[in-house]
């Protein structure tokens, strides 16, 4: 049998240039994202890392204070609830689940053991904010006036357990060190119970809760260059099958942080639906 | 290492060792070994800072087994931990690298780890370049077919290598060549040489959720992009045309902003030689081309396509100081070329002749005005031309100066926009002078020296926040002796002044025997950026010992 060998290649790539091409118009290139990715943030975003527990008194007026920060400033606020594990107010009431986390036990080593509640700004561990936390507004603001050294950008897409986080990152400014990027799931409207002293409070309601580290506790080490504009993206996938949160109140967190200091340096957080 | 890997490895292994040494299947086996270590510690003068681990290692071991018309092959890698200025991405250690092969006068096929490219590799070139810490090996199926003498068609399917893992994107391709003359027999005696070729790549990748500039809005993205090319090569005598255009359909990606923008590059080189002469002339234009297999990896990983460099490859230490990286997001470059070998017992060549050889490059931005950003076309491009990028002329003279000395010299002058390397747009001009000294003493000695000056206008402002360690004017002298051809001794100090800061320093010591080579060396490295072929990394500032162990067998 004598092969048109002409006919069959013009087919191929015919072939090929058919099926291998799309393009969108312009007036359909954006779609409703349903809101579970962050976008650049204009400016600069406050990273609040609250250390609490289920028997600490002090912490339910902690949390209002930090409620009535969320509200005053919306996206620009993160905050990372974090159950003590190194100090016994962190431990559950009664034969209640735990919220605490083994990989949160490094975090608490660095700064030493502290009542609870206390809280850091972008860990800042030189200034911690503790009891009521009336002068953590003043500490938000204050951070919020600086530049962001890197933008962060998360965005997240659920398929069942599996959970895939992308995160975009730029450097604002030359930053010669290493950096490192932490993911995190936290959850919203969690009931369980909380003690205020004596007494416990009923039906009380956590929010920013932090549920699990996706990577390593400190993170993951970033190689991007050093030089402003620097771009660098992160895929990262999780399995949301072990720790049971409840998809429509959780959120991914993303911090970047340098790799020596654990300074915070960018911040980001999308919802996980 | 997975344990599929471990399977293969063995599997392998046991082959080739049943091969080589019982002879039962035949065919031979080759493989090379290469082994780099560092060790360095802080230095505060030039940015070196201690390495934890003291002692980083990249390692990588090549087996080819070849029996008649089938081969196959595997590497195996080793990153712990990568050397400074390699991606923390590439820690580990495994099988990175396996594949079979048939190979006939009719049809090659390839399955597993491959590396293709067709035409200039404008749409489509995979390949790996150790010293850049790359790898863009496609992992699938490559298939060559040579239906007629003058005829090659290439196909493939396959995802490309992301450090220890695959892409999520997927590639296929075809290409068509065909030699005119050895098609048609009436041309053959001729002196017309005449080639044309086609190619096709589209990359499928699925859908990413990629927020927009308009909040509550992510983009809807094309899944398949598609790439093509056409090319002609003419040649008449010592005569010859090279010309090629691609393009690039709408790939919104992190590299450009995820604009819509379709992409395109033409390229084309006029050369002339003859015996003792050759000159050519080559212009390009490149508009949004960045092609890659995943579009949210920025960086050098991932490339489909490979634009090559406009401007010379330089060896000398100054004239790669402010190497200029290929910018696929947009440029249009010209280079002329000329080397002249003067013949002997003339008044310029002298007793022994003369190599002459000028090459001038200038590279230059594109002239654009920005419409908007994601989502958006990115920017239109205008009738001009846009910032000066970089600029180049260089002449080098070569010239035995007795029957043991040859004497070279070389003049360089650079013009470089910092905005080549990201920093804000700051053009410096750089006079480079080279004098390389090559003395063959005797039977088994040998000795070279190297001079080379840099005087640049480039100012240090660290308070500006500029500490690039490059600044100022520079000097350095080097001295390497080769005793026999088994042993050489080289040292060598770089050291700016004026404006510059650091006192580089190196020591190296090398062993060869046969195909094994041993080199050790002690000093400082700059931090800087190593380009090869007009692709560029970082290289962090070092202070420490290294050691370095090759052999092929």
């Amino acid at each position: 049998m004598k092969i048109d060998m002409k006919k069959i290649l013009i087919g191929l790539m015919g072939l090929m240039c058919l099926v291998g091409c799309d393009k969108i118009d312009p007036a359909e290139r954006l779609i409703e994202s349903g809101g579970n990715e962050s976008q650049w943030a204009d400016g600069a975003v406050a990273y609040v890392e609250k250390y609490t527990g289920p028997l600490c008194s002090n912490c339910p007026l902690a949390d209002r204070t930090i409620e009535n920060l969320h509200h005053t400033y919306g996206d620009r606020l993160v905050v990372v609830s974090v159950t003590s594990i190194t100090n016994s107010q962190g431990n559950p009431y009664g034969s209640e689940p735990t919220m605490q986390l083994e990989a949160t036990r490094q975090w608490e080593q660095s700064y030493g053991a502290l009542a609870l509640p206390t809280a850091f700004i972008g860990r800042d561990y030189s200034k911690a904010y503790t009891s009521s936390m009336n002068d953590l507004g003043g500490g938000i603001e204050q951070a919020l006036m600086i530049e962001p050294t890197v933008k962060v950008s998360v965005s997240c897409d659920v398929d069942g357990l599996q959970l895939e986080i992308n995160t975009d990152l730029e450097l604002a400014v030359d930053y010669a060190d290493v950096l490192t990027l932490t993911l995190m799931i936290t959850e919203d409207s969690l009931q369980y119970t909380q003690c205020d002293g004596t007494n416990v409070v009923p039906d009380y309601v956590h929010n920013h809760m932090l549920r699990a580290v996706v990577t390593d506790p400190w993170g993951k080490s970033l190689t991007m260059g050093t030089t402003a504009g620097s771009r660098k993206h992160d895929r990262t996938t999780f399995n949301t099958g072990g720790i049971g949160c409840y998809a429509p109140n959780s959120h991914v967190v993303a911090l970047v942080c340098d790799a020596a200091t654990h300074r915070v340096l960018g911040c980001a957080q999308c919802n996980m639906l | 290492m997975k344990l599929k890997q471990v399977i293969v490895a063995v599997a392998a292994m046991v082959f080739a060792a049943a091969a080589q040494g019982q002879g039962i299947l035949g065919g031979h086996v080759t493989g090379n070994v290469q082994m780099d270590a560092q060790m360095s510690h802080a230095d505060s003068t030039i940015g070196a800072r201690d390495v934890e681990e003291k002692l980083l290692m990249n390692a990588r071991a090549d087996i080819l087994y070849t029996n008649g018309d089938f081969s196959a092959g595997l590497r195996f890698e080793m990153y712990q931990n990568p050397l400074l200025g390699f991606d923390a991405d590439w820690q580990g250690q495994g099988l990175a690298h396996y594949f079979m092969s048939y190979n006939s006068k009719l049809l090659s096929v390839t399955a597993g780890h491959f590396y293709e490219q067709f035409g200039s590799g404008l749409i489509l070139r995979t390949y790996e370049d150790r010293y850049l810490g790359l790898d863009n090996a496609l992992f699938g199926v490559n298939a060559t077919l040579r239906p007629v003498e003058g005829v090659t068609v290439k196909a493939l399917v396959g995802k490309q290598r992301y450090y220890w893992e695959i892409s999520d994107g997927l590639v296929r391709g075809i290409d068509a060549e065909a030699n005119i003359v050895q098609l048609v027999p009436a041309l053959r005696e001729s002196k017309l040489r005449a080639i044309i070729g086609a190619g096709f790549v589209s990359k499928y990748e699925k859908e990413d959720m990629i927020a927009s500039s308009t909040p509550g809005y992510r983009l809807k993205l094309p899944l398949n992009v598609g790439s093509g090319a056409v090319r002609a090569e003419l040649g008449w005598g010592g005569w010859s045309l090279q010309g090629e255009y691609a393009r690039k359909g709408q790939d919104p990606t992190v590299m450009n902003g995820y604009t819509y923008k379709e992409g395109q590059v033409i390229t084309a080189t006029l050369g002339y030689s003859q015996r003792g002469f050759s000159a050519s002339l080559q212009g390009r234009r490149v508009e949004n081309m960045s092609y890659k297999s995943m579009r949210t990896v920025a960086g050098q990983q991932l490339y489909i396509n490979y634009l090559p460099a406009i401007t010379r490859q330089h060896t000398y230490a100054f004239m790669t100081m402010y190497p200029y990286a290929t910018n696929d997001m947009g440029e249009e470059g010209l280079q002329g070329d000329v080397m002249w070998k003067v013949k002997k017992d003339t008044w310029l060549g002298g007793k022994y002749g003369m190599d002459i050889h000028v090459n001038s490059a200038i590279v230059c931005g594109l002239d654009t005005t920005v419409i908007g950003g994601a989502g958006t076309n990115g920017y239109k491009v205008n009738g001009g031309f846009g910032p000066l990028l970089f600029g180049e002329a260089t002449v080098e003279l070569a010239r035995k100066l007795s029957k043991q000395v040859k004497l070279t010299l070389v003049y360089s002058y650079q013009a470089f926009n910092m905005a080549v390397e990201n920093e804000p747009s700051a053009l410096y001009h750089n006079n480079i002078v080279v004098a390389d000294v090559a003395w063959k003493v005797n039977k088994k000695h040998s000795l070279r020296f190297e001079g080379e000056w840099m005087g640049s206008d480039s100012k240090r402002d660290e308070a500006a926040g500029h500490a690039d360690p490059r600044y100022g004017d520079w000097l350095m002298g080097l001295v390497e002796w080769n005793i026999g051809s088994n042993w050489f001794v080289s040292v060598s100090d770089q050291v700016p002044y004026n404006d510059g800061k650091g006192n580089y320093y190196n020591v190296s010591v090398g062993y060869t025997n046969g195909a094994t080579r041993l080199q050790a060396g002690y000093g400082k490295q700059r931090r800087g950026m190593l380009c090869i072929g007009g692709v560029c990394r970082e290289v962090p500032a070092s202070n420490g010992l290294t050691f370095s162990l090759t052999t092929s067998f």
